[in-house]
């Protein structure tokens, strides 16, 4: 049957996430559902793409189906996190929680997975809400101090870009009086709201997506998760919010000069501000979450261009899909280094972790013959499309953004180093199951930029390798870092989480506030009825039991009612 | 056989509870047995008649009675809405309530007035003119109190008096809106597209009055701030009692009230026109945000559960008080929806209550691990409530939001997102305790072995209207669903 796999995409994970929280499944059980998640995602990317399932009576009647980008985000996402749960099954061995774990992980895959498959804005909504709540649990799942913080501000930022998603949605819906996703841009563009909706949708996503100023979740939440989890966050996950903005953005419609250059804004300072603050940092997954804020800030330059000029839209989204795939594997086997690190106890090991990290990190930076490489000169030749004046600059501001990820990823690799020569025989575990998963990652980041030739379709504005030379600036950060190093240079620290500490203590200050101050007033309200009732109505006693007799025996009552029961038959005529 | 149908849906519960009212105390397996064959009949009548209507059969019972008055029981797909929520949240409550209820004193007392409530509540919901209405509206008023003070300690009395004393007073207001109408108008039937718009022009000023007379009088029991306060109160109720109360019977009366007196007496076009939804409009925004920020900051699981029915009973006289089939089908379908997802919140707070003793927020920690389905299905209401798809919940708010935007009163959108943003922020909490801490209660957290975690007649129950409150959600688009349901009436609601 047709579009049978689109169906098992979600409802696999989703019924064995709902099994697993209901019963007491056998570990092995749970891991083997957890390694075999995205297997239904699978073949119904490869083998059965045009697939079309329609279901009148789920939501408010929805369609599943797999867009063009859909398709590629779909991809990554099941191979991202097929990875994750085969690093899980060696990561999770000695965890008392796998079960909240294994529940967490599959029905915040099945979300992450279903909204690729949405064709309408409700569906798509649901997905996301699915995902977003379940991932909470994936950030607590540690249960220190610090993640409980940590998922407080995840929760609360999402519950925030929920709303902002919502009434984005619902003006657009309104918009387009229909809740289908395809009819929804046009919609937008000719609505006289259209910039408030694309303010609601663009920072809406944005706090899935890291966008700034709403990113600050990001640093928090990475350290304190567990670390296929971390992967499947960064690399897959904040995609979503990606997705988000190409599925709903009026982008293509209409040229939005303003928006574009608010994004072109937002997506540099993201990029160069948020690779400052990672190479401050000393745990090596803050310093992978601002790298992967800073790429979706490179990422919000390529909707901004596309914002900003309609031909563009469609090389954007193209370029953009490959960039998420590129950067989701790269990210992925980067964060899953960390944990590959501490299953490395011998020294070969160890220098088999730092080479893998460098090559991952040269994937994202752009090094040569990397997919970051062929999404680096695709977003130069893109920029063509930018307006005068910026089409000069976003081509430099490209290379500086390389160097600064050289930098910032350097510092990962260092982080990686010393945290292995520091590391004690007790802290090693996972071993070869680890290593094995991650060299699995590896190769799968290294082979992004042959994949396009077979799976992705080709974006017009890809400009194919440059030639070694081109990639000056990713050398050069790597070589600024080890000199800064040697030179023993102090930057400023920014503390992980930035704004979002500020955002944190605010909050918890005003709750403070309210829970000492103003709650306790509201529950002494000065008028009370009996206030009321004993001013007009004095010598009514106060207090004291006079229940009368129809409450005191149940036959005395029934001998009342069945009184008027004849008296109302009787007033009827009877 | 079409003219008696009606009151036999009335009279099935009518008839146990007087049965039951002479039953000796003792007789537990009659008495158990009555009120499930009561229910089982009353759903069985519904049934026939829900059957009935789709072939197109109207099913209607008149008689006169004293002053020229009409006493009208007549089925139409509005009413159906609610007696089919009554009827089969009846039979869950009833037997809900025989296990909550073991051992305790007075139960021949409790299930009479029980039944009673019920059957008041069909005949608000079957009331097919404002007198009849009026009529059921004060019965079930006298039969909740008896439920309401069934402890009979102290708390309980004086609750039970804050309580009549809000109530009566608006049944008061409600028999002067209904009487002043009367002498204005003469016996008028509840129609759809209203009545009161074919009247003579001179009265319209009369009818303004009128109106708001009434929604006062209704505002009392659907909660209305600054009408509210016996809610909290009334919750020193047994846990069934307050189940009923929050999701069918007491509040449900007065915002069915409303929709009636909006939708079939005025029409909610003449009263747009005659600018009186615009009141209604904002004294529901304003009790849907108030009642969540009171919601916030209560300990006690039952007492923020009552703030949060405060709040989340306003989305349906916000869906009355606008102009637009959507925001119509939102506050409608919120009826239904409401109802489901708080009776499964306040089954599940008496679980608590009653096998751990744990009745504040702040001894919940980690009691997921202890009742993982009674906290599952408490997860499924309160997500609900926030509004997070796909459970019931969020088709109401994506209905009442397209709504707001479809009459062009955009500003209701940020009553809804800070009711949602609300109602997170007091659900979350709970669900993190529940959920992510670990047990330091005195309770035992460990399941028991072999045995279910909760009573069966407990744990049923919840279980069953959780999966409801998920199955309107995620079925919405079916044709069987309460969506339909107010999709068909408010279809015929704007009929010009």
């Amino acid at each position: 049957m047709s579009g049978g796999w689109l169906a098992a995409t979600i409802l696999y994970p989703l019924a064995a996430g709902v099994a697993t929280l209901l019963m007491r499944l056998p570990p092995v059980v749970l891991r083997f559902a957890m390694a075999t998640l995205a297997v239904p995602a699978g073949v119904a990317v490869f083998v059965d793409p045009d697939a079309v399932l329609q279901a009148d009576a789920l939501l408010l009647g929805t369609t599943l189906a797999l867009g063009e980008p859909g398709r590629i985000f779909l991809l990554f996402t099941a191979g991202l996190w097929t990875l994750a749960g085969l690093y899980g099954w060696f990561y999770t061995r000695d965890d008392r929680r796998l079960r909240g774990y294994t529940a967490c992980t599959l029905l915040s895959y099945a979300g992450n997975a279903g909204l690729f498959l949405a064709t309408d804005a409700v569906m798509f909504y649901g997905c996301f809400a699915l995902m977003t709540f379940s991932a909470y649990g994936l950030v607590v799942h540690t249960r220190t101090p610090d993640a409980i913080r940590a998922g407080r501000l995840y929760i609360g930022m999402a519950v925030f870009g929920e709303l902002l998603v919502l009434s984005g949605l619902l003006l657009s819906v309104h918009a387009a009086g229909t809740a289908e996703i395809s009819a929804l841009p046009a919609a937008v563009s000719a609505s006289p709201h259209r910039s408030g909706i694309i303010a609601l949708l663009l920072f809406g996503f944005g706090v899935k997506a890291g966008l700034l100023p709403v990113h600050g979740w990001l640093p928090l939440a990475h350290p304190v998760a567990p670390t296929p989890a971390s992967a499947v966050l960064s690399g897959s996950m904040i995609k979503a919010g990606l997705f988000g903005w190409v599925l709903f953005l009026p982008g293509g419609t209409d040229s939005f000069p303003g928006w574009g250059f608010a994004c072109l804004a937002l997506g540099a300072t993201a990029a160069l501000a948020a690779a400052y603050a990672g190479v401050t940092q000393t745990h090596p997954k803050a310093n992978l979450a601002y790298s992967s804020i800073s790429q979706m800030g490179v990422m919000t330059i390529g909707i901004g261009i596309g914002l900003s000029n309609a031909d563009a839209w469609p090389a954007a989204i193209g370029l953009l899909s490959f960039y998420a795939l590129n950067h989701a594997f790269a990210k992925g086997a980067l964060f899953l280094a960390v944990g590959a690190a501490h299953a490395a106890a011998e020294k070969t090991a160890r220098i088999w972790v730092t080479a893998g990290s460098v090559l991952a990190g040269l994937v994202i930076a752009g090094g040569p013959f990397t997919g970051g490489e062929l999404a680096k000169t695709g977003l130069k030749k893109l920029s063509g499309y930018a307006p005068d004046g910026l089409s000069i600059v976003l081509p430099w501001l490209l290379v500086i953004s390389s160097f600064a990820t050289a930098l910032l990823l350097s510092r990962f690799v260092h982080l990686q180093w010393r945290s292995m020569q520091e590391a004690h025989d007790a802290d090693y575990h996972g071993g070869a199951g680890l290593l094995g998963t991650w060299t699995l990652a590896l190769a799968a980041c290294a082979a992004v930029p042959w994949m396009i030739a077979g799976l992705v379709p080709v974006p017009a504005v890809f400009g194919g390798f440059a030639s070694l030379a081109g990639a000056w600036p990713v050398f050069l950060g790597g070589l600024v870092y080890a000199g800064a190093v040697r030179l023993k240079v102090k930057p400023m620290r920014i503390p992980a989480g930035d704004i979002g500490l500020a955002i944190l203590d605010a909050s918890s200050g005003i709750a403070r506030w309210w829970t000492t101050s103003v709650a306790p007033a509201m529950e002494k309200p000065r008028v009370s009825v009996r206030y009321v009732r004993n001013a007009l109505i004095p010598g009514v006693p106060d207090e004291g039991g006079r229940d009368d007799r129809i409450t005191r025996s149940p036959v005395w009552a029934g001998v009342c009612f069945l009184t008027l029961v004849v008296l109302m038959l009787w007033s009827l005529g009877w | 056989m079409n003219a008696w149908l009606p009151i036999a849906v009335v009279a099935s519960s009518l008839v146990t509870g007087i049965v039951i009212f002479f039953l000796p105390e003792h007789r537990r397996g009659v008495r158990s047995l009555l009120n499930i064959a009561g229910a089982l009949l009353k759903l069985f009548f519904v049934g026939w008649m829900a059957v009935g209507m789709i072939r197109g059969e109207t099913y209607e019972s008149r008689f006169s009675i004293i002053l020229g008055f009409d006493f009208l029981l007549k089925a139409d797909p509005l009413a159906m809405l609610l007696v089919g929520l009554s009827s089969v949240l009846w039979l869950l409550t009833t037997i809900y309530a025989i296990g909550y209820l073991e051992g305790w004193k007075n139960r021949s007392r409790f299930f009479g007035f029980f039944s009673f409530c019920v059957t008041a509540s069909v005949g608000v919901a079957l009331a097919g003119n404002p007198i009849t209405f009026f009529i059921f509206y004060e019965f079930l008023t006298l039969s909740t109190y008896p439920l309401v003070v069934h402890r009979g300690t102290d708390e309980a009395l004086r609750a039970g008096r804050t309580y009549l004393w809000y109530t009566m007073a608006g049944g008061a207001l409600v028999f002067v809106g209904t009487v002043w109408l009367h002498v204005l108008v003469g016996s008028v039937d509840f129609t759809e597209a209203g009545v009161l718009r074919f009247m003579d022009a001179s009265l319209y000023p009369q009818f303004s009055i009128i109106f708001f007379i009434l929604i006062a009088g209704l505002g009392v029991k659907a909660a209305l701030v600054p009408l509210h306060g016996w809610l909290p109160v009334a919750m020193v109720a047994p846990a069934p009692v307050s189940a009923l109360l929050h999701a069918v019977a007491v509040v449900k009366a007065g915002a069915f009230g409303i929709v009636r007196v909006v939708y079939d007496l005025y029409g909610v076009a003449f009263a747009d026109a005659r600018g009186l939804l615009t009141p209604l409009m904002l004294a529901a925004g304003f009790t849907i945000v108030y009642g969540s920020v009171r919601a916030l900051t209560q300990d006690d699981l039952k007492r923020r559960l009552a703030f949060s029915t405060v709040s989340q009973v306003s989305y349906i006289a916000l869906g009355v008080s606008m102009l637009g089939p959507l925001a119509t089908i939102g506050g409608l379908v919120h009826l239904v929806h409401q109802g489901l997802m708080k009776i499964t919140l306040f089954f599940c707070a008496g679980i608590f209550a009653e096998t751990v003793h744990v009745k504040k927020i702040s001894a919940m920690n980690g009691i997921g691990r202890r009742f993982p389905w009674t906290m599952g299905a408490f997860t499924i209401g309160a997500l609900g409530m926030i509004g997070v798809p796909p459970v019931a919940g969020f088709v109401s708010k994506w209905h009442l939001g397209l709504g707001a935007l479809g009459s062009g009163n955009g500003l209701v959108i940020l009553v809804l997102l800070a009711s949602t943003a609300l109602n997170a922020g007091y659900f979350l909490p709970i669900l993190y305790r529940a959920w992510f801490r670990d047990p330091d209660g005195p309770w035992d957290e460990h399941m028991p072995v072999r045995r279910a975690e909760a009573p069966l007649l407990l744990l049923v129950p919840c279980i069953i209207t959780a999966a409801l409150s998920l199955a309107a959600g995620l079925l919405a688009g079916s044709e069987w669903s309460p969506l339909a349901l107010a999709r068909i009436i408010a279809s015929r609601e704007y009929v010009p």
